[in-house]
């Protein structure tokens, strides 16, 4: 080769280098997937990246569900009080909150209440040791199934909690300490003696939107994702919970809550009434206070058959958000990393919606990151209160769609039941169980890997 | 021959990156546009910290307030406690464009302003024995603090309360609710101050900028013309329409007082006063106004013609009147509506088109 010729070689390299990398940004290794799966919703995915982002309606939506969605927001934004009184009667006699928006603010995340606060999402399951005659927990008399830590005018409230946190620290691979910090739920103030060996769990209230894509995928999609005895080995079960469907007499697959204990909308929208407001209704016509010496009972709904209707289509048509940044090139590694680590194993990126009562949720393909199945999270995370199925250390793989705005939307980061976790890594370290390889994974991850890592999750 | 291959590629690949210029160009825009958009976000961080600092300052007045009429309880000083809460709520009212971020997620709306109010509840927390001292008031539900449970104080039932019908106790809840409504512009201006502990305004204003909760400067824009529009949706239809179809003042918000009128109003104001940039001593070089100006100036008047419209119209109603005029101006009511669905509708739709929000 002549010495010009290679000179020539050489300048032509050197110039290419130097195009591709000032136009690195146009030649991003994102594909047309990756693109598709910013549409985390499907058809119905709303492109919004406020602290409204989970507030839109489906952007398909249907002029005629709409009016019922909108029917539906007036009732989830109602504040209950006192009876007797003009209008939004019924509040109580024991209740958390006074409006489905006190618990679920911006249609999102609670975080874990402070010094017993008043205003605070965060609630408290309990149940006596044994099942029900349909396999789901016990009442505790006097209490019930829930703690309601507040009361109307001449009623007590049953109890007040406060958390206390221990820390503790670990170490990832590359030497850098980490800190978690542990729950501790002291009791005060019971107005009767709590059981000691109660079963106490505490839930943060979940985001609202994309639950009517969750409850459009058809059972057959769900159990096709189980694999209750690890068959295959890989030390990942998946088992679906059948809780009792109160409208139906029967047991049936659960899909809603924190233990997948809620088999539909309805009926879910129509318990969180009942518990967390006091508020009846024809799907559950006794107040909570029920069986107590102080019980006030309800003769009439406090709320009509059509608003708990409206409400559950209101929570059935709220969109999923958009992704951002889907193909930025530290969110894509960050996404391989994802499913190298095992992660995608119970946190299902893609799933189907089969044919639906509503058209605009018919045949999505949607991106909920979760199979919706019951998994063993180990000791660390364990509450020790079976749920129907659902044993004390198992819990639903909660959704990972939308998680990246729970900042902008709830002013937070705290995830997991109790809201412990106090960022996303932190909601990652505390995994066990079967999810105890996958966090081994990561702990072995370069600190590079680990922010692509949690790059990728707030992209979600 | 490889010098020809090259030189036809290089210029093949030139004439590829060739559009750089146009990028450039469109980039130039770009970045011109953002420092606009960064210069707006920065005048509406300024206009929030002012609005917040006017409710705090407003708030202190009236607990100070509330402590004297309960030290020396007169008609005058009755009178003054009234008007020191129509004066901290007059802030509170303009404050609707700002009501995302901490009001929302620390639950200072909820513990300033949740309705309706729960006359049942309060009238059980002042017939009861319970002791009442600052940790109580605290633990109150939030359907009987802040603003509505100290009107329901000063101004009674059906708006006629006299100093003769205060009791000890009803003085005591009073300062107490006062100190908690303080506390609670406290906090809520600690989070609009620049360089605060946990400041939103800082957050706020890095909208676009690595670590911000705004991943661009149109997501910070789009959430303050978000509540714009929320609260331009809320005030023609559950703030008017609702009381007037039912014809029941209960429905008003502030009925106690029969202020209602004049939070609508402020509702208007405030909302008004964002869009130009402009509140008390601020006026923003930089606002919603000139970024429509600069793309579609028509608009931009059409816009400021119907907020003017709309607020002469409810300037013809008198302010401490909404619950007789649910009956007595009805057609005047229904026009102020239509008219404000026309403003709504311009601000939803074609502003946020204009400014690709």
């Amino acid at each position: 080769m002549k010495k010009y010729e290679r000179l020539y070689h050489y300048s032509f390299l050197v110039f290419v280098i130097i195009m591709w990398s000032c136009g690195e940004n146009s030649f991003s290794p994102s594909t047309d997937d990756d693109a598709e799966e910013a549409y985390l919703g499907g058809s119905t995915t709303s492109f919004d990246a406020t602290s409204k982002a989970y507030t839109f309606p489906f952007s398909n939506i249907l002029a005629e569900t709409l009016v019922l969605h909108q029917q539906g927001d007036a009732v989830f934004e109602t504040t209950f009080v006192s009876p007797p009184a003009t209008f939004n009667s019924g509040l109580g006699p024991l209740y958390n909150n006074t409006s489905c928006k006190s618990c679920h603010v911006n249609d999102g995340r609670a975080k874990p209440l402070i010094d017993s606060e008043a205003f605070s999402g965060m609630l408290f399951r309990v149940s006596s040791t044994g099942v029900d005659n349909h396999g789901g927990p016990i009442p505790i008399s006097g209490f019930g199934l829930q703690i309601q830590n507040k009361a109307v005018a001449g009623t007590n409230a049953e109890m007040k909690l406060q958390i206390q946190y221990e820390e503790i620290t670990g170490i990832f691979a590359d030497g850098q300490v980490y800190t978690l910090q542990r729950p501790k739920y002291l009791i005060i103030d019971s107005y009767i003696p709590f059981p000691k060996d109660a079963l106490l769990s505490p839930r943060i209230a979940n985001p609202n939107f994309g639950l009517g894509l969750l409850q459009a995928v058809s059972e057959e999609t769900i159990l096709s994702h189980a694999d209750e005895y690890d068959s295959d080995g890989d030390g990942i079960s998946g088992k679906p919970n059948y809780v009792y469907d109160f409208s139906e007499n029967r047991m049936v697959l659960g899909r809603f809550g924190w233990k997948a204990s809620q088999p539909t909308l309805l009926q879910q929208a129509a318990a969180a009434a009942n518990g967390d407001m006091g508020i009846t209704s024809t799907y559950f016509p006794e107040e909570a206070s029920l069986g107590q010496l102080q019980d006030i009972p309800s003769h009439t709904p406090e709320m009509t058959a059509d608003q708990l209707n409206a409400l559950a289509i209101y929570l059935e048509t709220l969109a999923p958000p958009a992704r951002r940044n889907a193909s930025d090139k530290t969110v894509l590694k960050g996404k391989l990393l994802f499913n190298q680590a095992q992660c995608a194993a119970c946190h299902i990126p893609k799933l189907k919606t089969g044919t639906y009562q509503l058209a605009e949720i018919s045949n999505q393909t949607i991106r909920p990151y979760t199979d919706l199945l019951l998994h063993d999270m180990g000791d660390g995370l364990a509450d020790h209160r079976p749920d129907f199925r659902a044993t004390g250390s198992e819990w639903r793989t909660p959704p990972l769609w939308g998680i990246g705005l729970t900042k902008i939307v709830n002013g937070h980061t705290n995830f997991l039941h109790d809201g412990r976790a106090r960022n996303l890594i932190e909601a990652v370290l505390w995994h066990g169980g079967e999810a105890e390889q996958a966090k081994q994974n990561i702990l072995k991850m370069t600190a590079s890997d680990r922010n692509a890592l949690i790059k990728f999750l707030e992209s979600l | 021959m490889w010098r020809k291959i090259y030189t036809v590629s290089i210029v093949m690949i030139l004439s590829t990156f060739g559009c750089q210029n146009d990028f450039d160009s469109i980039r130039k825009e770009t970045i011109q546009a953002d420092t606009d958009e960064e210069q707006t976000i920065l005048g509406l961080a300024q206009i929030e910290n002012a609005i917040v600092g006017k409710w705090q300052q407003a708030s202190l007045d009236l607990y100070n307030s509330a402590v004297a009429l309960a030290s020396l309880p007169t008609d005058e000083a009755l009178a003054n406690s009234q008007v020191k809460w129509s004066q901290a709520r007059d802030p509170w009212e303009n404050n609707e464009s700002f009501a995302f971020g901490p009001v929302a997620t620390e639950g200072i709306d909820a513990n300033t302003d949740d309705w309706p109010f729960d006359v049942t509840a309060f009238n059980a927390v002042l017939q009861s024995n319970q002791q009442i001292d600052e940790a109580m008031v605290q633990q109150m539900t939030t359907t009987t603090k802040g603003f509505h449970g100290i009107e329901y104080l000063l101004f009674g039932e059906n708006g006629n309360k006299k100093i003769s019908d205060f009791s000890h106790r009803e003085f005591q809840v009073l300062i107490y609710l006062s100190k908690d409504l303080l506390t609670q512009a406290n906090r809520l201006a600690s989070y609009w101050t620049p360089g605060s502990t946990s400041s939103f305004y800082d957050d706020f204003i890095a909208a676009g900028s690595s670590g911000s909760s705004y991943l661009s400067t149109a997501d910070a824009l789009s959430e303050v013309l978000g509540s714009m529009v929320d609260i331009l949706t809320e005030l023609p239809d559950s703030k008017i329409r609702i009381p007037l179809t039912l014809q029941n003042s209960a429905y008003a918000e502030s009925r106690f007082s029969d202020y209602s009128w004049t939070d609508y109003r402020n509702n208007l104001s405030g909302v008004y006063a964002v869009y130009l940039g402009k509140y008390g001593d601020i006026a923003t070089e930089k606002n919603f106004s000139s970024l429509v100006a600069n793309k579609n100036s028509a608009l931009n008047e059409k816009l400021i013609t119907q907020f003017k419209l709309c607020l002469a119209l409810m300037d013809l109603v008198q302010p401490s009147s909404f619950n007789q005029a649910l009956t007595t101006k009805q057609e005047q009511l229904q026009e102020i509506i239509t008219e404000l669905e026309k403003l709504t509708k311009i601000l939803n739709e074609e502003v946020r088109k204009t400014l690709s929000l």
